[in-house]
């Protein structure tokens, strides 16, 4: 028995080093960078020199050797969101930029400052747009029978050659309301913004809800995060009034928002009875003003719309309560009226 | 003899020095001073009003006295409101609220409260001046604190040090950086064998995580250097299916096919950014997926902050009867995150 339990123990100790050696090689293989900025807005003068400043993390168990390379971006459809691209031969603003390092090792958890110098030409002028990446020096030897992956990060930069020339406009495609009718709150107002000028632009502003009587009921913020529109493109804001009782919110479960099978959020019904002064009941008129800085001014973006909130579940409970209450009134009193007839 | 009659007187002698040094020692309290007082300015810079100066006071043991009021005179430099505001809400646990229907009336650099009605011997009280009382120019001052009775005659006092200095505020300052996060679990995804008869998927897929404090979320581009699977030996490759369209290609068995499919694991509750997976790779199914192009395409973003949303990525492949035998068939990915401006 002893011999048994000897054997046994020893196997388990020489089973537990390879156990340990494959999860310190699972954890090398793990990418882990984090890049600050998220994106920097840089400004220039034709002719001019500018250094900004990027940092790298490595956040993975080993050192990391890094290599730090170029893209340029452009709008991606109306959604705001760049699309990375590399450069064309075409693109001499590629060579602008340089690094102060090209190639660094980064320690586990230490960071690591890059300088990302722009040496512009004097015939340059208004927008160009790059993604700074980092990613691994080395390529991962391609594993047979299957898809290695090879991560990297990247600091978008928005870089504004000031000329005379720089036009920043601005115009409101659409604004508009989720939905015309609304049992409950919330209600999502979407603005979709179009640039029609040569230089990328940030307006922001605010949605001032109104009831039918004039009496303002909610101010929503657009775009306070200042997301920039790029030259000739759109890009859609929305903005949620979800100040109402009762009020639909998002399922969560262990702090993760439940996504049915077509991807959508699902949500419940939320009743804090603490707040149920914000039963929203009527017609309602959204009004958006925003401003954008033209170089000179700051010019002003309006629109309206109008929608409805009736919370029908509700009425219909309190009709049915009344009716059914009126009812036992009614039938209460025709007996007793049977019982005892007036003379 | 004469010895022996000596020592007695001096015993006696240095006994009575001894009670008058420990009576000297003895901290004596007098009838008339407080045996303990303070205030404690809310705010020392100078010249600046203060809006909660808290006045104690201890009445010292055997005081028989009728108090009627307090009193509390500034030293030159201090401006008393006519009608400073009176309150012993918030004085410190421990002390006894001045009792009584408290009125307060300023007067230059004295305070004077009336309505106070008797106070207990060997008991803290306390009040509080919300406002009323400005600060005079840097520098050492003092205020007295004085019962008085109905007829204004005084019952106990003290003198308190009081210290006004040029600033009295420390600020305090920090950066909050905004960062971008990207973790791939792994390097590698082995498809293993793959088969005429089904659409094979991945065992064990990459996860893709993304954390932000940019407000504008982020997004994650993907690119296929061979888009397929591609066979050095064999020289063949299985090429991805369908176009990037939009939509997700659904694989045929009996047909090669490649396709990479991307599902959404968590949305993150932390922060206020909802994820969306491109509509090109959300296969919905175990034989869908997107394209993989050459150029780099959105396969998911999110549109604000978040404290980790993870995304799972699923090659997927399927292959006709007469595909090429290899051991080689590979594909490599470059999977690129940035945050949004």
């Amino acid at each position: 028995m002893r011999t048994f339990l000897a054997a046994v123990i020893a196997a388990t100790l020489f089973v537990q080093p390879n156990a340990t050696h494959a999860q310190a090689a699972s954890d090398a293989n793990r990418f882990d960078l984090t890049v600050s900025p998220v994106f920097l807005t840089v400004s220039t003068t034709p002719g001019s020199t500018t250094t900004q400043q990027v940092k790298v993390r490595n956040g993975g168990p080993v050192a990391e050797d890094l290599a730090v390379s170029l893209m340029k971006f452009k709008a991606y459809s109306d959604t705001g969101q760049p699309e990375l691209l590399n450069f064309d031969p075409t693109d001499d603003y590629a060579t602008w930029a340089s690094f102060s390092e090209n190639r660094f090792t980064v320690a586990p958890g230490e960071w690591k400052t890059l300088n990302v110098t722009f040496t512009v030409p004097p015939s340059a002028g208004l927008g160009y747009y790059y993604a700074v990446n980092f990613t691994r020096a080395n390529s991962p030897t391609p594993v047979a029978e299957g898809t290695t992956l090879i991560g990297s990060a990247a600091v978008l930069i928005l870089l504004d050659v000031e000329v005379p020339e720089a036009k920043r406009s601005v115009e409101l495609m659409e604004f508009y309301a989720d939905h015309k009718l609304y049992a409950f709150l919330p209600s999502t107002l979407t603005l979709r913004l179009k640039n029609t000028g040569n230089i990328h632009v940030a307006p922001r502003g605010n949605i001032f809800i109104q009831r039918s009587n004039g009496t303002q009921v909610a101010l929503l913020n657009i775009n306070e995060r200042l997301g920039n529109i790029l030259p000739d493109s759109e890009r859609v804001f929305t903005a949620t009034w979800d100040d109402g009782f009762p009020l639909y919110i998002p399922k969560t479960e262990n702090g993760t928002v439940l996504h049915d099978k077509k991807g959508r959020t699902e949500m419940k019904l939320k009743w804090d009875f603490t707040q149920t002064q914000k039963i929203r009941f009527g017609r309602y008129t959204a009004n958006v003003l925003l401003v954008f800085d033209d170089g000179t001014r700051d010019v002003p973006i309006e629109g309206t719309v109008t929608f409805w909130v009736v919370p029908w579940p509700i009425l219909l409970a309190a009709g049915l309560i009344l009716y059914f209450a009126l009812s036992g009134i009614y039938h209460s009193l025709k007996r007793r009226l049977r019982k005892h007839p007036l003379s | 003899m004469k010895g022996y009659q000596k020592k007695p007187q001096h015993i006696w002698l240095a006994l009575f020095g001894i009670v008058l040094g420990l009576g000297a020692l003895l901290k004596t309290v007098s009838a008339g001073e407080f045996s303990q007082a303070y205030i404690r300015l809310n705010r020392m810079a100078a010249t600046t009003a203060n809006s909660g100066i808290l006045v104690v006071f201890t009445v010292p043991a055997g005081n028989s006295a009728t108090e009627a009021k307090v009193v509390v005179e500034f030293s030159a430099g201090f401006t008393v409101a006519a009608s400073p505001t009176i309150t012993v809400t918030g004085i410190p646990a421990g002390a006894t609220a001045l009792p009584g229907t408290l009125v307060a009336a300023g007067s230059t650099t004295t305070l004077t409260v009336t309505g106070v009605t008797n106070l207990t011997a060997a008991t803290q009280y306390a009040f509080i001046l919300s406002d009323g009382v400005t600060n005079p120019s840097a520098g050492a001052h003092t205020a007295t604190i004085t019962t008085k009775t109905g007829a204004d005659a005084a019952i106990d006092s003290k003198i308190v040090g009081l210290r006004v200095i040029s600033d009295d505020q420390v600020t305090v300052s920090a950066t909050v950086d905004p960062t971008f996060n990207w973790v791939l679990s792994g390097n590698s995804m082995a498809l293993g064998t793959l088969s005429s008869s089904s659409v094979v998927s991945v065992a064990s897929p990459i996860t893709v995580t993304a954390t932000t404090n940019g407000t504008n979320g982020w997004i994650g581009w993907v690119k296929s250097q061979n888009t397929g699977l591609t066979s050095a030996s064999a020289s063949n490759t299985i090429a991805t299916s369908g176009t990037v369209d939009g939509a997700p290609t659904t694989l045929s068995t009996g047909a090669e096919g490649y396709v990479l499919d991307a599902d959404l694991t968590t949305d993150s509750g932390t922060g206020d950014g909802t994820v969306t997976i491109a509509a090109e790779y959300n296969g919905g199914t175990t034989s869908a997926g997107g394209t993989l192009a050459s150029t780099l395409t959105q396969f998911a973003s999110s549109d604000g902050t978040t404290g980790g949303d993870v995304i799972t990525l699923i090659p997927r492949a399927t292959i006709s009867t007469v595909t090429e035998a290899a051991t080689d068939y590979t594909d490599t990915l470059d999977v690129i995150g940035a945050g949004n401006f």
